[in-house]
Formats: structure tokens, sequence, C-alpha cells
């Protein structure tokens, strides 16, 4: 209950001390000439120069913050910091004979806020150069993608090509799969130095669609295949479920842990076998790894899923460190699990589970018998020596190929043809083949666009498509794929 | 001697208060320390043709856009000076929103466009010319080497005087 008593005016004063003194409350009095008519409170803590509160002081000798301010209008502002030092919020308000300007004391409040502020925009700066570093790093992994890849298309196409075409030649198909086989290697050790490095900065993203299982795991065979015959290792795949059954699932990473995975494991085996199973059920996918290798001791099971770690025992055998640890890491932001059995000298057994939809079989899907028969491609590649194994490609599928290795020689080449699709080279020489293929569809082309990339970027991809592509391929070309892409939109 | 309010505004640590500091009392300091509401200054100066002039300097604490509690500081400014930071590129972005809010506050009042910090590694680009032309001047600072900065000052208020 608060008493009032008019009869009592000390007390009133008292409180009236109090609020003056804590606030360090102050009240000026300007006349509509802006002169000092009266001054009220602790003046002092402002103006410890009791002359420069003289009756008639101009207004804004005092109070710089009313310069260009009509103070016949009410005003407020808060937390300013005078040039004397003073943090103050100021209230301008009319009288009939002027304004009053009222200060009260912020600095305790202005100096919390402050403090809190300070932290907020360092915090916000600092997130602002990861930001800026990481995207540093990503341009430069994906220029590091391109450059790696477009020659190890070629290395890996023509060895392909040398092996099929010299079958007559023990030597030369002997050396023609060396070179194949270190090329796989290779890219797939490049393939996870760039996925680590994506990894790093938080930039790995998972981007579904609609997969054959058995075209996915053909494609994990072609990569693993030729490792495992070099050490005579058996490698097998058994499928519990339907082969070609239709799933939705991030077909670029998975791959990626599936060769992983038996990578490892041809690594880590002398001798017998190496078997994926693949099954299916309620909506989850599973794919077991096993082989009769070395094994890992238990108590280096952790050690082994940190990236670069190594068990002791296999210390002398060839290897980065990243493959299992990257796996466990693609796997996880796929929604799913990774663990592993393993036997000291009897082998190991990696389980990957990961969730998907409900199957569908293939055959049951429409879709027409599709038919390359007079069907135009026009390959848009500089790379010189890329372009003879594309073209060789397509041609041994029955499709009619012209190339076009700039830009003037694409403009040139569309105005005598209509290709059904175009392959375009996403760093097509002096040209950005995302913009090129915008300007083309805009300028009336009527086919469709396919985007030929060898960077890992996932934004390379929506930048394609969001540009009108119908879909994208990534070096280095895997045949079989190339031809199911383009026989997918041949006739669609 | 005419005394204008003069603003300088633009995102969190473009370098606002160091360029008053540099500009006021020649000294830099590396230490980053936030502005919060206001800090005013004063500083004399003459203009080309002998006017004197005292621009009282309104400080207001950086952020990415003019908020509502930040429009009532910019009220009753001669002219401003809009800031970014070059090595910053959203910081530009930032600048081109606060000029906007700035004219739907108080109308078109003359601006110099600043990029400080031209002792770093420049990252932001070029201003448009939609943002630029409407500067009366557009210059490059340092407020670590004072590069461009009494040059910022003494243009804006030539250009407040002229009117």
């Amino acid at each position: 209950m608060k008493v009032m008593s008019n009869d009592n005016p000390a007390m009133s004063d008292s409180v009236h001390d109090f609020i003056v003194e804590r606030l360090n409350l102050a009240g000026f009095s300007f006349d509509s000439d802006h002169h000092l008519i009266t001054a009220d409170g602790n003046i002092e803590y402002y103006f410890p120069n009791p002359n420069s509160v003289a009756s008639n002081t101009v207004a804004s000798e005092l109070f710089p913050f009313l310069v260009g301010i009509d103070p016949t209008k009410e005003k407020e502002f808060s937390y300013i910091e005078m040039p004397n030092g003073v943090i103050v919020d100021v209230f301008i308000k009319p009288t009939n004979v002027g304004y009053d300007v009222v200060l009260i004391d912020m600095a305790l409040q202005r100096d919390k806020h402050q403090q809190v502020q300070q932290i907020a925009n360092v915090v916000s700066l600092q997130k602002d150069e990861i930001s800026a570093e990481n995207e540093a790093k990503s341009k430069f992994i994906s220029t590091f993608s391109h450059e790696l890849k477009t020659p190890l298309s070629s290395i890996l196409g023509y060895s392909e090509l040398l092996t099929e075409q010299t079958k007559e030649s023990t030597m030369v198909t002997s050396n023609a799969n060396a070179i194949h086989r270190n090329g796989i290697y290779l890219l797939n050790l490049i393939n996870n130095v760039l996925e680590q490095g994506k990894a790093d900065i938080q930039q790995t993203t998972i981007t579904t669609s609609p997969v054959k299982l058995s075209d996915m795991l053909d494609s994990v065979s072609y990569l693993v295949k030729p490792l495992a015959e070099k050490k005579k290792i058996s490698f097998s795949i058994h499928y519990g479920c339907p082969e070609d059954f239709v799933l939705v699932l991030d077909e670029q990473h998975l791959c990626q842990v599936l060769v992983n995975l038996v990578t490892n494991s041809i690594k880590f085996s002398q001798e017998g076998f190496i078997v994926i199973e693949v099954n299916y059920a309620d909506n989850e996918l599973q794919f077991v790894v096993s082989d009769t290798g070395i094994g890992i001791p238990e108590d280096e099971l952790a050690t082994i899923m940190q990236p670069y770690g190594r068990a002791k025992h296999t210390q002398h055998i060839e290897g980065a460190g990243i493959g299992l640890s990257l796996s466990n890491t693609l796997v996880t932001l796929m929604g799913g699990e990774l663990t592993i059995q393993s036997k000291l000298g009897e082998g190991t057994a990696v389980t990957v589970n990961v969730p998907t939809t409900n199957a569908v079989i293939a055959s049951e899907l429409s879709g027409d018998v599709q038919n390359s028969t007079n069907k135009q491609i026009l390959l848009a590649e500089d790379d010189e020596d890329l372009v003879p194994l594309i073209a060789y490609y397509l041609e041994e599928a029955g499709y009619d190929v012209i190339t076009a290795l700039s830009q003037d020689e694409l403009r040139s080449v569309l105005k005598d043809n209509q290709p059904d699709i175009i392959l375009m080279d996403h760093n097509f020489r002096e040209a950005n083949g995302i913009e090129l293929t915008k300007e083309l569809l805009d300028s009336g082309f009527d086919g469709k666009i396919i985007m030929l990339t060898a960077s890992s970027g996932e934004a390379i991809v929506k930048q394609a498509m969001g540009a009108g592509c119908v879909d994208f391929i990534t070096k280095p070309l895997d045949r079989d794929k190339l031809r199911n892409i383009l026989a997918e939109h041949i006739n669609d | 001697m005419i005394t204008k309010k003069i603003c300088i505004i633009g995102d969190f640590a473009v370098g606002k208060t160091s360029l008053i500091n540099r500009f006021v009392d020649n000294h830099f300091s590396e230490e980053y320390l936030t502005t919060v509401g206001v800090k005013l200054d004063t500083k004399e100066l003459v203009t080309r043709d002998g006017t004197e002039i005292k621009l009282v300097i309104w400080d207001i604490a950086g952020a990415d856009e003019l908020t509502t509690a930040k429009r009532s500081y910019i009220d009753g400014a001669s002219g401003y000076i809009l800031v970014y930071d070059l090595s910053r590129p959203k910081t530009l972005e930032s600048a081109r929103k606060i000029q906007a809010s700035v004219v739907e506050e108080i109308g078109l009042v003359p601006f110099v466009l600043v990029g400080n910090k031209n002792d770093l590694e420049i990252t932001a680009p070029e201003p448009d010319t939609d943002l630029a032309d409407k500067a009366c001047h557009q210059l490059k600072t340092s407020a670590l080497t004072g590069d461009g900065v009494a040059d910022t000052f003494q243009a804006l208020a030539e250009a407040v005087i002229s009117g």
C-alpha cells in the first residue's frame, strides 16, 4: 500500500532527490528561441562546470544532439553518448513557452547492452569468416575435382577400350588392365579426399533419386572388380531381394560407401572372398560387406572409425585412412547406420542400413523401349582427348554424333543441325556450360540438354537443372550409365 | 559558423567509429568495440569557398538494416556517410538497404558512399550504378592509414553547404 500525503512535502522531496540521484536525472527548460530558462536535477553530473549552464545559454551549445531537430515535436533517443563521454537517454517535450530536455544517465545499462552486442557482433563476424573460408574451400574442391577427373576420364576410358580391342595380345591387355586398375584406385582416392573435404566444411548434401539396385551395384562392381582380380580374391554380390528393385537413394554416396568398404576388404585380404549381401525389408536397405581378411582387434574398432585412423597391425599397408570414417559420415547423413563386426585373423563384416522408400520392380515402371536409331547427339566438349572416346561410346550405341569443341563451333553446328540431345560440358571452353544452356534454350533450341560435369559440387547440378538441363552425368564417364541416361531422355 | 548534423551509417564492424576517430582525433585503434545507440562528436572545418562549418556527427550503431528504433536518429540530418566494408561483400548489400530506408525516413539528402578498409584485400564488388549514382561522392578509405578519410568528410560538408 502506498500512502500519499500533501501535508508532508518533505517526504515527496526525499523521493524526488532519491530518484534524481539514482538516475542522475536532469531537466532543462528552453524558450522558443532555444535559450535556457531553468535547469533542475543532478546538473553537476552532466556539466561539472556550473558556468556552462548559465541562463540564456543556447540549447545546441549544451546539447549538440538538438542540431537539426524540431523540438516542438515530442521525441526521445536511447543511448546517446555525448562528446564528453556521458551516456544518456534523452526526452524532448514541447511546453507552452518552448520545450524541455530531460536526461537520464544510462551508462550502466549501455555498458551491459554493449557487452552483449559486442559478443553477438564478434560471433557474427567469425561466422562470416568461416563461411567465406568454406566457400573458398568449396570452390577449390570443385575446381580440383574438374582438373583431376577430366584426365582420369580419358585414362579409364581408353584403357578399357584398349583391353577390349587388344584381346589377342596378352601383354597389351595386361598393361591396359594395369592402367585401368590404377586409374580406378586413383579415382576412388580422389573421390574420398574431395568428399572428406566437403564433409569437413559441412557441405555434404544428400540427393536422392530412383535407382535400380542392380545398376548401382554394377557400378560398384565395375570399380572394385579389377582391384579384386589383381589380388586373385573372389568378389561377388548376393541378392536377398529382387535385383531390379527400384528404390529412392543417394546413389552417388551409397556407391562411394560400398566401393570404400569393398576396397578396404581387398586391401586387408590376401586371399579368400569378398561378398556384398543385399537385403531389403520394411523400407530399409541393408548391405553386408564381408571378407576373409586380416580382421580388426576389438579395441581398435573405435580408432579406425576416426578420420585418418588406422589399426596398428595395418600400418604397413598403403592407405589414407579416410574411407571407413567417411563412409560412416555419409551413411549417418543418409539417416542410416554403419556397424562393424570383426575377428582378428578371420575377417570383417560391415553392415550398412539405410532408410529408403517402398521398393518397386523396374519392369513395372512405365517406359517404352528406347530406340537410338536416327537420333542425333551433339557433344559439346572441349577436351580433345575425351571427345573421340565419348563419341565412340555413343556411336557404338547407335547414335549419330556431331561434336563441337568451342562455343563458336557449337553455334555454327546448330545452324545446320537439330540434335535431339546436347551433351554440354560444364566447363566448356571460354564459357560456362550453364550460361550456354540458358542461352540456347532462350534462343529456341527445342532439344534436350544434359550437363557433363567433372565437378563434385551438388550446387552445380542444381544450377544445371535450374538452367533447363534435363539431367547430368559426372566424369569419369561410366559407359553404361551414359547410355542409360541418354536412353531415358531420347524418346521421352 | 554554420552547424549541421550528419550521420554515419552502415552495417556493423565496417569501421564507422574508426573513420570518425581518425577524422576527429587522428587516432586509430585495432580493438573492435561495438557502438550501441549513438556516439556524438563534433568537428569544425572550412569548405573550399571559405565557409566555416561545424559538423555534429552521429555515429549510429551498425546493423544490416535501419531498424525502426534507429530511424529516429537520422531525423534532421543534412547529409550522411554510408559505409561498407571492402573486405565483406555483404555489407555493400546492407548499405543498399539502409540507403533506401534513409530516403523513406528523411527524403533525399546528400550522402557519400564509402568503401572502408581499402588496406585489406578487396572482395566486395564495385557498387552498382543504381546506388553509386545516388551518392554525391564515392570514395575508398582506410581508417587505419587515414587514406581518403578527411576527403570523405570534406566532400560531405561541401555537398551539405551547396545544398
